[in-house]
């Protein structure tokens, strides 16, 4: 563990610089950051090794808005990404409507990347006791019943533009599902190189049984039953015998596994009326 | 080869059930390894002894469970040899001690004067003369009665009776006569308990009344030989031969007006109670010996005799003046027995079952069973002349002595209805009969849905009067309260009739006293009944007496008094009838019962507890938020799924679906706006829409979607359904929810409590700031589960009476050893039971802390699945025990003033770590507040208001309160648990979780909400540590505007 702090007053542990932030001027305590340049192995264009900066610990109501106003004193910011956790890819919602990724709202990592190099390295060479200030009065982060108002008024669907998202979407998956039938209609009857033919939904001979896991139990099932029928019952005396001690022997089993529950019962202080 | 493979084949399976139970209960069992069956043991050949247990099993008793239950009760109740020998040693002590007690000086009978301070004659001071001597004698003989002498005594805390004979010389032959008798016995008891108190192993020396009756004192004491203390009863009487039996015939009069209330008259009224109360004791002995001897090597009885003595303690009702004792029930199953309906050879569960059922066909009210079968006695009293003068009649061995003189109509009717039930519960297989019927107690305020007491004693006795019963307080020997309270039972249950089921005065346990206190007065006396209504009827508005020319209408006339009218019918009758109400209000029985009480008992303060409601409004509607004002109330949605056909039409694929449904949601909100002119408001999975005053959420929704999100594809190309998150929470939403939904509602349509219910249950549980912890749908279920086994009660029809039964069930549920199980419908059958227990216990540790299954969900439970957790449940339990104990006395006991009810609705936050207090202004539900200020922020609005927006969709769905915890348990939810009321409550708990505190190494993943802290013991060293005074600050800012102040509380954190 390294713990260097040098005269500037500037705190680094482990590689990381850790920077204070208040939530507003007047605000006594808050959160640390911990900022490091991003290194990772596998080369990611979004995500450029010498001009991004890796922030671990932002506090929830640190928006991309707010980190891009208090870090665009530092040089200008390209892009910044917000994840839960560290990953090696960055998850994208590509759809406004539904969603395919769901971000939880805690505290998050950050990578914000900068036109230039040498303001991560600004970033990194800042002091400790200047906290950064996240919310100021020309950039304010809404909380609280304010935030919760205008989510309120907000909350309303645009139904055009959803509309039109459903129509482009619905269009291409039309088109998807008209080329498989298409590929699959082309297919019946045709064997393929080793002769096999593929029975498919679309056969208008004999139609295919989806493949489905509860179709095969099903199927196993009906096999079990036909052997069982094979086989004769009581039909030696042996057998009868053999049935009659087997009735007892649960009788018994039964008989044991009550005195055990009552036992435990017992045990628990279960038979004091009062 | 084949034999050896079977039978390893049957073992496999028990292995494994061993395994896992034990796993399970490791924690809660003290260690107690269960044995492993021996595989051999189970082939070899039956012997005849084995043979018949297991067949004893199954004929002779429910269930061969049933019988090692009755087993393990009866060892946890009976004296145990040792004990009984040393009780023995004790009797033989007192004996001799009794036996040589030196003779007394004379005196005179009316004086007691010469009674030293520190003893008081152990009987209520009337003032009268009574003439006679006085001279005392020691016993000639000491016998032990009652249940031990029996062995049917029931620990713990068994006492032991003691009767000591009082010899013949010491009474003088007019001692019947006017309380004379009585004087003496008294005076003989304070003689002994002078000089027993001398005594060294003799400690606390009390008096108590023999069941309740103010004119027979005995005396209780511990003797403390070798060994552990023994409760004694001494109770006296004369020798055999001391009186004439045909003396105290019950027609006859042995206390004189004229020295009862010092006037002459003419006629003498006969002193049926006196005299049974002397013949008592003159035929005590042959009683005992009766008993004695028909329970005689009778095991089975005995212990048969054992269960019923249980049976009746959990349901109070062998305590008190009047009640159904231990004794009665002794000499009842000896009556059984005599009249073979019972045998020697029956097994003790037979004994108990077949005595209840008899019991339960039984009417002591209008023929009684008579245990004497020599009828030859000339002077022996008829039977009708007995069914005519007591309430009920049950007569003994000597056929002059009802055993039952002083139980009233009603207490009787209790005891028929509870054995009517046990037959019935014994029956039923879906039920636990054998925890029901022995381990539950079944208290009067939670049996009876209605109680009031009688606050004020002294006003009975002008009730004296009014009924005429100047004759009955003379046979009562003063005692105001014992003599009218038949007859208002009877009152009472005439002028209720068919409304209610039951009506019973409450038996209190009996009072004892020190020796050297006076008795306690009449005054002192609890007066509490309890109602059980008749759904059918108790609300219907008007009394139907007889046709007006029929000759009961004078009599109905007469009862009603100025109340009845004469009415005509729409099928033509014209009949006397008793409007109960005019107006169309939901308390009409409070109306004719304080008639009844009014009329009944002048000026009679009468305390009548109701259930309380809670209401939920619908309709308050307002326009948009502003931050600078107080927030609107709140209004909610509610939820209404629409079903799509199935349809070859839709997509297959989860996404597309999504997107088609979307489609849908939007063209169904265009034609609800455009076609409907309803206010719309379309979402991508929901439109909601305001109808009338309610607004609505209307989800379309398709069962096929379920598959679709489990749907996954193998590599081999093969279809697998695959449980998930997002597709359990679909299935629950629109195939289980609508289910059960259903099922609920027919609850409620069948017992119109069950909302009540519901609504005090889940008040309560947000009042104890657990109501986001605990899924409404396990609460809903959980009452469901009293309306579906009601248990050792009937359906409750109050719902206080609910609620009360809840906070029962809660607290005293096995969940870690049992299933609950809600048979809705009816559906489940006793094998479905069997199978469900038996599944959940092959995989306890697997199941959530709370397991409840329903036809639809037997092996899953998925509303608790979650939620609550082990500490939220062990919460519940600690709180429902707490708080039910605080209630019931609350209703149970009679206070100087009305008490606090709210007090259990108040939450105790010093448990948690931070509170985060709330501004009212922002409380959407703050008129659901408790303890609610008169100043309310946001008053129910008027109409007019309401009016000039009804083509707008006010706000809903909007509560401050709830997007701030949203938000902070979305951010905070892995470090802390939040508790909140959400009727309105003002501040927020906040429970730290532990773990999530602990120091840690610097590292990427230990990062978050932390600060880091170079440790102490090295420089180099940095150790990250919570950050806490930032997260403090942080409920602050997210809850600017609501939050009024964060306070911590535990010093330890800071």
């Amino acid at each position: 563990m390294e713990h260097k702090s040098d005269s500037k007053n500037h705190m680094v542990i482990n590689g990381f610089t850790v920077l204070q932030t208040r939530f507003t001027d007047q605000s006594k305590t808050g959160h640390y950051l911990y900022v490091k340049e991003h290194a990772a192995k596998d080369q990611d264009a979004r995500r450029p090794p010498e001009r991004t900066l890796f922030v671990v610990n932002i506090p929830p109501y640190c928006t991309k808005e707010s980190l891009r106003h208090i870090f665009s004193r530092f040089g200008k910011i390209l892009h910044i990404h917000l994840q839960d956790k560290p990953t090696k890819d960055l998850l994208v919602n590509k759809s406004q409507f539904f969603p395919d990724v769901q971000l939880q709202k805690g505290f998050k990592v950050g990578y914000i990347v900068f036109r230039k190099p040498a303001s991560v390295e600004t970033v990194k060479q800042l002091p400790f006791d200047t906290p950064l200030v996240i919310s100021t009065p020309k950039y304010p982060v809404s909380t609280g019943v304010k935030k919760w108002c205008d989510e309120y008024e907000k909350s309303r669907v645009d139904v055009k533009q959803l509309q039109v998202e459903i129509d482009t979407y619905m269009q291409s998956y039309d088109k998807i599902v008209e080329a498989d039938k298409k590929k699959a209609m082309e297919q019946e009857g045709v064997p393929d190189e080793d002769g096999w033919v593929t029975v498919t939904r679309h056969s208008k001979k004999n139609k295919a049984v989806p493949r489905t896991e509860a179709m095969e139990s099903k199927l196993t099932e009906i096999e079990r039953k036909k052997k069982q029928n094979m086989e004769l019952k009581n039909f030696y005396t042996f057998q009868s015998r053999e049935t009659k001690r087997n009735e007892i022997a649960t009788l018994r089993k039964k008989f044991e596994e009550d005195k055990q529950r009552i036992s435990l019962m017992k045990a628990a202080r279960k038979f004091k009326p009062y | 080869m084949k034999r050896r493979h079977e039978s390893n084949e049957n073992n496999g399976p028990t292995d494994e059930v061993e395994a896992l139970t034990e796993d399970a209960l490791t924690e809660d069992v003290p260690e107690k390894k269960t044995k492993k069956i021996d595989k051999g043991q189970l082939y070899k050949p039956l012997s005849s002894d084995e043979l018949h247990q297991l067949k004893d099993a199954e004929n002779l008793f429910h269930s061969n469970v049933f019988k090692l239950q009755i087993t393990e009760l009866l060892n946890e109740v009976q004296l145990k040899g040792k004990r009984i020998s040393r009780i023995h040693e004790c009797i033989k002590d007192l004996k001799s001690v009794l036996l040589h007690l030196p003779r007394g000086k004379e005196h005179d009978l009316g004086d007691c004067s010469w009674l030293p301070d520190k003893v008081k004659l152990p009987l209520i001071d009337h003032g009268r003369t009574i003439k006679g001597k006085f001279k005392f004698l020691p016993p000639i003989d000491v016998q032990e009665i009652g249940s031990f002498s029996t062995g049917t005594c029931l620990r713990p805390n068994p006492s032991v009776d003691l009767q000591l004979t009082i010899p013949k010389d010491f009474f003088q032959p007019k001692d019947y006569m006017n309380h004379r008798y009585i004087q003496k016995r008294a005076l003989y008891l304070s003689v002994i308990a002078l000089k027993l108190q001398k005594q060294e192993s003799v400690q606390n020396v009390k008096f108590s009344y023999q069941n309740g009756n103010t004119l027979k004192p005995i005396l209780a004491l511990d003797y403390k030989g070798e060994g552990k203390e023994v409760t004694f009863h001494l109770h006296v009487c004369p020798e055999e031969g001391t009186f004439k039996y045909s003396r105290f015939h019950i027609n006859k009069n042995n206390v004189r007006q004229s020295w009862f209330k010092g006037q002459e008259s003419e006629e003498e009224p006969a002193t049926p109670h006196y005299n049974t109360a002397i013949l008592q004791d003159l035929t005590m002995t042959s009683n005992n010996q009766c008993m004695k001897s028909a329970l005689q090597d009778a095991s089975s009885v005995k212990e048969g005799i054992s269960l019923l003595r249980i049976w009746l303690q959990q349901r109070e009702l062998d305590v008190g003046h009047g009640g159904f004792s231990g004794f009665t029930m002794s000499m009842y199953v000896i009556y059984l027995l005599s009249r073979r309906k019972l045998n020697k050879m029956m097994s003790n569960y037979q004994i108990m079952r077949n005595t209840l059922l008899q019991l339960a066909k039984e009417n002591w009210t209008e023929e009684g069973p008579d245990l004497c079968g020599d009828k030859s006695d000339p002077n022996q009293p008829m039977t009708d002349d007995f069914q005519q003068i007591f309430n009920c009649v049950f007569l003994d061995l000597t056929g002059y002595v009802n055993l039952c003189s002083e139980m009233t109509k009603s207490t009787f009717l209790r005891v028929k209805h509870e054995a009517e039930l046990a037959v019935k519960i014994l029956e039923d297989k879906t039920v636990d009969s054998f925890h029901v019927l022995f381990l539950m107690p079944v208290k009067f305020t939670r049996k009876f849905e209605h109680i009031f007491h009688v606050t004020c004693i002294e006003e009975l006795k002008n009730t004296v009067d009014k009924l005429n019963l100047q004759d009955r307080l003379l046979d009562y020997g003063g005692n105001y309260v014992h003599t009218v309270i038949p007859n208002v039972m009877s009152l009472l249950q005439r002028a209720l009739n068919k409304r209610i089921d039951l009506v019973q005065i409450k038996q209190y346990p009996l009072k004892q006293w020190d020796i050297n206190d006076s008795p306690p007065s009449i005054e002192d006396q609890k007066v509490t009944v309890g109602i059980s209504l008749n759904p059918e009827f108790a609300f219907s508005s008007i009394d139907k007496g007889p046709p007006a020319d029929s000759p009961e209408a004078k009599e109905f006339r007469e009862f009603w008094g100025e109340k009845s009218e004469l009415r005509r019918f729409k099928d033509s009758s014209i009949t006397e009838a008793v409007p109960w109400t005019t107006e169309k209000s939901m308390d009409r029985r409070r109306i004719i019962c304080s008639y009844v009480v009014k009329e009944v008992f002048p000026a009679l303060p009468a305390t009548f507890f109701y259930h309380a409601t809670v209401s939920s409004d619908k309709k308050d509607l307002r326009l948009l938020p502003q931050s600078d004002k107080p927030c609107p109330p709140y209004t909610a949605v509610t939820k209404v799924i629409c079903l799509l056909e199935g349809s070859g039409h839709w997509p297959d694929d989860k996404n597309a679906f999504k997107r088609i449904k979307a489609a849908l949601h939007i063209k169904f909100g265009e034609i609800l706006c455009d076609q409907h002119d309803l206010p719309v408001a379309i979402d991508i999975d929901h439109v909601d829409v305001r109808f009338e005053d309610y607004v609505f959420r209307l989800e379309l929704q398709y069962l096929r979607e379920i598959a679709f999100t489990e749907e996954s594809y193998l590599p081999d190309g093969m279809v697998k359904f695959v449980d998930n998150d997002e597709a359990l929470r679909l299935e629950q939403d629109i195939k289980l929810l609508p289910i059960l939904t259903s099922t609920l509602h027919g609850i409620q349509q069948k017992f119109n409590s069950f909302s009540g219910s519901v609504r005090l249950v889940k008040r309560w549980i947000s009042s104890q700031l657990l109501a986001d912890h605990v899924p409404d749908i396990a609460v809903e279920l959980m009452v469901a589960y009293l309306y579906t086994s009601p248990g050792p009660y009937t359906v409750p029809y109050n719902p206080l009476t609910g609620f009360l039964r809840f906070l029962h069930l809660v607290s005293t549920f096995d969940w870690k050893m049992s299933p609950l199980v809600v048979n809705l419908n009816a559906e489940l059958k006793g094998e479905d039971y069997s199978e469900i227990t038996s599944n959940f216990a092959k995989s306890r540790s697997s199941h959530p802390v709370m397991f409840i299954s329903t036809p639809q969900d037997r092996f899953q439970s998925v509303w608790t699945k979650k939620h609550p957790t082990p500490m939220i449940l062990q919460r519940l339990v600690i709180l429902a025990t707490e708080c039910l104990q605080i209630i019931e006395s609350q209703i149970g006991e009679i206070g100087p003033s009305v008490p606090d009810f709210k007090q259990i609705f108040r939450p105790a936050v010093d448990d948690f770590d931070l509170l985060i207090h709330l501004r009212g202004k922002q409380l959407a539900c703050d008129r659901m507040m408790i303890d609610r200020q008169k100043k309310l922020f946001n008053p129910p609005l008027g109409d007019s208001l309401d009016r000039k927006y009804k083509k707008n969709l006010p706000v809903y769905d909007y509560d401050p309160v709830q997007k701030y915890l949203q938000e902070i348990r979305e951010k905070y939810g892995n470090l802390a648990l939040f508790f909140y009321d959400r009727y309105g409550g003002q501040v927020i708990g906040v429970l730290f979780n532990p773990n999530a505190f602990q120091p840690k190494e610097f590292s990427v993943n230990h990062m978050f909400c932390r600060k880091p802290e170079t440790s102490q013991n090295g420089h180099t060293e940095v150790i990250m540590k919570p950050n806490i005074a930032a997260i403090r600050e942080d409920f602050a800012i997210f809850g600017e505007g609501l939050v009024a102040s964060v306070q911590m509380l535990k010093s330890n954190l800071k």
